[in-house]
């Protein structure tokens, strides 16, 4: 295409682009009129744009020029078009309602959380009222009131961060468990949500802080087929009724007998069903109710514990722990509801 | 803790599968975290048949034989062994058959002629000794057949996680123990490994050796010039000393070498190998000095001194923190109490007597002396949890008859130090508690059974003057009066047996049945109501929820942990 040709084509597009808007009238809607000039440059600007590289290589300079005027004649002629609509209306407020809206952002709460609720929410179903104590402790309420014998292998199962010599970091919410029995006479039935901490590296499975729930019922004649039944409740309203549990021994020294409850669940790894311990869990040991100041012959109960991190880490096929603590708005968001 | 299915086998004789033993176990004892395979992987072999069998055309020695291996197809195989029978089953490999020896069968020409794949021998299926040739199996199963479906080969790892309430369980007999109580099974509580004591060695290993020692003293003993003295009687309740004499130190014998393979060890000699057969079987560790090495051929167990440090068996020169225990020679250091011996007086192929060390260790000494050396061995590990004291005498019986047919020589003595361990005394148990801890009425008649079933031994006071025995709803509920075994220190409160009874009926047994109870005194924590309250309206403004990782850099405000595992400045 010779250049006075492809010139000629531009300087008919730009009349008529300024024709139309020129004549307009500024109670025409700002939609239907960028939508008319849309149309206008999808056939013809694009069309002229890809005419440029036909063009004979000394034409192209002027050519691509004349090209770039008229967009910005386009662009030029479309701004005083709004000018003059804002002008014209009383309120010198026009509203475009094509401009996209600003980006709402949704809250959200921590995968940690989502479970933390959720357990909380069934067990409140069952009577259970949430306790809380503080993170930093004592070796009496950590460790003395427990049943840990001193210096015993018990002890080694919790990697402790000291503060000084006799306060440390909780190694779990269980000193939680004897505040509450010096506080309120029994019946006593509290779940104890918190942070823990461990002497651990942080890695993919490990963290050196992280959270726990524990639930305690303390009265009269409360007994082991209460233990297992209430907490069956629990993994048929968290995991479905369809869902099979059982219950093995296992060691905690601040229980006896002690237990583990593992529940039939899909990790959704293609393996199918298999058994995965949830929490651990046991008859309070008497040492313990003892040390409380509760009469262990008159008053019997359970306790358990389970990590809520990893029951959101398996529910939502999260491959490392450390995601939970990156506070990364892109990681946290998918959790808003 | 490592089991080896066959090793338990040998003292408690069952039919039980693998799985179904972890799941015995998983229901009543322990968690089982898992089983393998131990030893060699066999899943590739398969049945072949021998169809024809003829002399190799280039070697007297080799045959060339057609192998059905139920592909089909006639397999030309050439075979090394005398006693090929035509007609007759064999393991067969394929050729890209790996072979337990690391080896991969492939289609190769043995002096001329093809051969694709391999005829076994037992041996190389690292399934015996037996090299004399092929491994005729006598089974219907056609060619081709998977070979494990048709021999029982392989033995199976259960790996227990057994917690530290439990040191019992860190021993194939102790494993044995529990199993023959959760399933019923009868116990052979000293499995002879097939060798045959004689008459007198009979009377030592089932009479016990207190009366037959050779020299015994609270505090020293001695015999032809070797003597034993612990002048740390709190960390050393009881040493006991083998002295054997014209030892052959070498290879292993099968069984044995077999024992510590299932487990995962490394078989190293059959000195060594033992103690360790010991540690594994019945949860005594021992150490076996090179008596030629001892100064003054004695052994003293005294404090330890200001300065003093010992080269470990593993090469490493380790300084002895004072306020610990260590064993010395007539001169110096030559082991850690309880956690490993020195390489000094380390056993090698020179050595010809010995002397082996069934000790008992105080739990809170072995702790001192691992963490101020931060080693932790099989060893330190039980003695941590406590090891039977009642356990050693027997095991020095079974020392004294087994290791000279492991490893040849005579016992010359036995020596042995210290005090009588304590007895357990009984503990009452309220059968009325029993049922009301576990919530349904269990008959006192099985309780009774639960204990004695794991050694305990019961004695009913059913017509007490102190109006011990209980009679609620028609049920007769005596207090049983019960004695643990020595092995089970973990059992001294009313609770923890009725811990026992509970899991050993099962907790699978008890039923499912919410009870009606009370509702809870304690109101909500205030500080969780506000910060509920706090969240939720920080969530609906579209903020979202962080938990970051609490630890920060050291600054001037924050609270520091003492013993950090890392930190930065």
């Amino acid at each position: 295409m010779p250049l006075s040709e492809f010139l000629a084509l531009i300087e008919q597009l730009e009349s008529q682009v300024n024709t139309m808007l020129r004549d307009v009238d500024t109670s025409a809607r700002l939609d239907a009129v960028k939508g008319e000039l849309n149309a206008l440059k999808d056939e013809r600007l694009v069309s002229l744009q890809a005419g440029i590289p036909k063009l004979e290589p000394q034409d192209r300079k002027p050519g691509g020029i004349r090209f770039n005027e008229l967009k910005q004649n386009i662009q030029r002629e479309l701004d005083a078009f709004i000018a003059r609509q804002v002008a014209s209306s009383g309120a010198g407020v026009v509203l475009d309602l094509t401009m996209p809206s600003r980006r709402s952002w949704r809250g959200s709460l921590h995968p940690v959380t989502l479970v933390i609720d959720e357990i909380s929410d069934i067990f409140r179903e069952l009577g259970f009222t949430i306790a809380l104590g503080p993170e930093a402790e004592t070796e009496f309420y950590n460790f003395g009131a427990l049943n840990f014998p001193p210096d015993h292998p018990a002890m080694e199962l919790h990697d402790t961060l000291y503060l000084g010599q006799d306060t440390l970091l909780r190694t779990h919410t269980s000193p939680v468990q004897v505040r509450t029995l010096q506080q309120y006479a029994p019946p006593v039935r509290v779940l104890c949500p918190g942070q823990v901490y461990r002497r651990d590296f942080f890695d993919a499975t490990h963290a050196p802080a992280f959270m726990q729930i524990e639930g305690l019922a303390i009265d009269e004649g409360i007994s082991f087929v209460d233990l297992k039944a209430t907490l069956s409740e629990f993994a048929r309203r968290f995991y479905g009724s369809s869902r099979r549990v059982r219950f093995g021994p296992s060691y905690f020294p601040f229980v006896e007998p002690g237990a583990q409850m593992d529940v039939e669940v899909d990790l959704n790894d293609g393996k199918g069903l298999r058994w995965v311990e949830i929490l651990g869990c046991g008859m309070v040991h008497p040492n313990v109710l003892e040390a409380a100041g509760v009469d262990s012959e008159k008053y019997t109960g359970w306790a358990f514990g389970m990590g809520p991190a990893r029951i959101a880490m398996s529910r939502h096929d999260i491959p490392d722990i450390r995601l939970l603590y990156d506070s990364d708005v892109r990681f946290l968001e998918q959790f808003a509801r | 803790m490592i089991v080896s299915h066959e090793w338990l086998k040998q003292f408690v004789p069952h039919n039980l599968s693998p799985q179904e033993v972890g799941d015995l176990i998983s229901r009543h004892t322990v968690t089982l975290d898992g089983i393998e395979a131990a030893g060699a992987d066999l899943s590739a072999f398969v049945v072949g048949r021998v169809v024809t069998a003829a002399k190799h055309p280039n070697s007297d020695r080799l045959s060339v034989t057609k192998v059905d291996d139920g592909s089909g197809e006639l397999l030309d195989v050439v075979c090394g062994a005398q006693n090929i029978v035509v007609g007759a089953k064999y393991p067969f490999a394929r050729t890209g058959t790996l072979m337990p020896a690391g080896i991969t069968i492939e289609k190769r020409k043995i002096r001329g002629e093809t051969s694709n794949g391999m005829l076994c021998s037992a041996r190389e299926l690292m399934l015996g000794e037996d090299h004399d040739g092929i491994l005729q199996l006598h089974t219907d199963a056609d060619p081709g057949t998977p070979l494990l479906q048709v021999i029982s080969a392989g033995d199976s790892r259960l790996n227990l996680d057994v917690l530290p309430n439990r040191p019992d369980l860190l021993s194939h007999r102790g494993v044995a123990r529990e199993l023959s109580a959760i399933a019923g099974l009868p116990i052979n509580i000293l499995p002879l490994e097939g060798l045959a004591p004689s008459r007198e060695e009979q009377h030592g290993v089932i009479g016990g050796m207190s009366a037959h020692a050779s020299s015994t003293g609270w505090a020293a003993a001695s015999h032809k010039g070797v003597t034993i003295r612990v002048e740390d009687a709190e960390s050393c309740p009881q040493y006991l000393a083998v002295i054997v004499r014209g030892v052959r130190v070498g290879d292993s014998p099968a069984w044995l070498k077999q024992r510590i393979e299932s487990i995962g060890l490394r078989s190293i000699s059959n000195v060594v190998d033992f103690t360790n057969y010991m540690l594994h079987g019945y949860g005594q560790p021992m150490h076996a000095f090179d008596l030629g090495k001892l100064a003054l051929s004695s052994i003293v167990v005294r404090p330890t001194r200001a300065g003093e440090s010992l080269v470990t068996l593993d090469g490493v020169e380790r300084k002895i923190e004072t306020g610990t225990t260590v064993i010395c020679d007539g001169e110096r250091p030559v082991a850690l109490a309880g956690v490993m011996g020195g390489r000094d007086s380390e056993v090698t192929a020179d050595t010809t007597d010995l002397l082996i060390e069934i000790a008992s260790f105080a739990p809170r000494f072995v702790r001192k002396v691992r963490r101020s050396v931060q080693l932790s061995t099989d060893a330190s590990y039980r003695f941590e949890r406590g090891v039977d004291e009642r356990a050693l005498e027997e095991v020095a019986a079974l020392t004294v008859f087994m290791l000279p047919h492991i490893a040849g020589g005579s016992v010359e003595s036995l020596l042995l130090v210290g005090v009588e361990p304590s007895v357990a005394k009984p503990v009452p148990v309220r059968t009325a508690r029993v049922s009301q801890l576990v919530g349904v009425s269990i008959p006192f008649t099985e309780c009774v059974r639960y204990l004695e079933s794991i050694g305990c031994t019961v004695q009913i006071n059913q017509f007490a003057e102190n109006g011990s025995t209980e009679t609620t709803g028609g049920d007769v509920n005596p207090v049983l009066h019960v004695t643990s075994p020595s092995w089970r220190n973990d059992l001294n409160l009313e609770v923890d047996f009725i811990e026992e009874i509970a899991r050993l009926k099962g907790f699978d047994t008890l039923p499912d049945e919410l009870r009606a109870t009370r509702p809870g005194n304690v109101p909500d924590h205030p500080l969780h109501i506000v910060g509920r309250r706090v969240r939720d309206a920080l969530v609906s403004a579209g903020l979202a929820e962080t938990r970051p990782m609490p630890f920060t850099k050291t600054g001037d405000e924050s609270l520091r942990v003492r013993n950090p595992l890392a930190s930065s400045p």
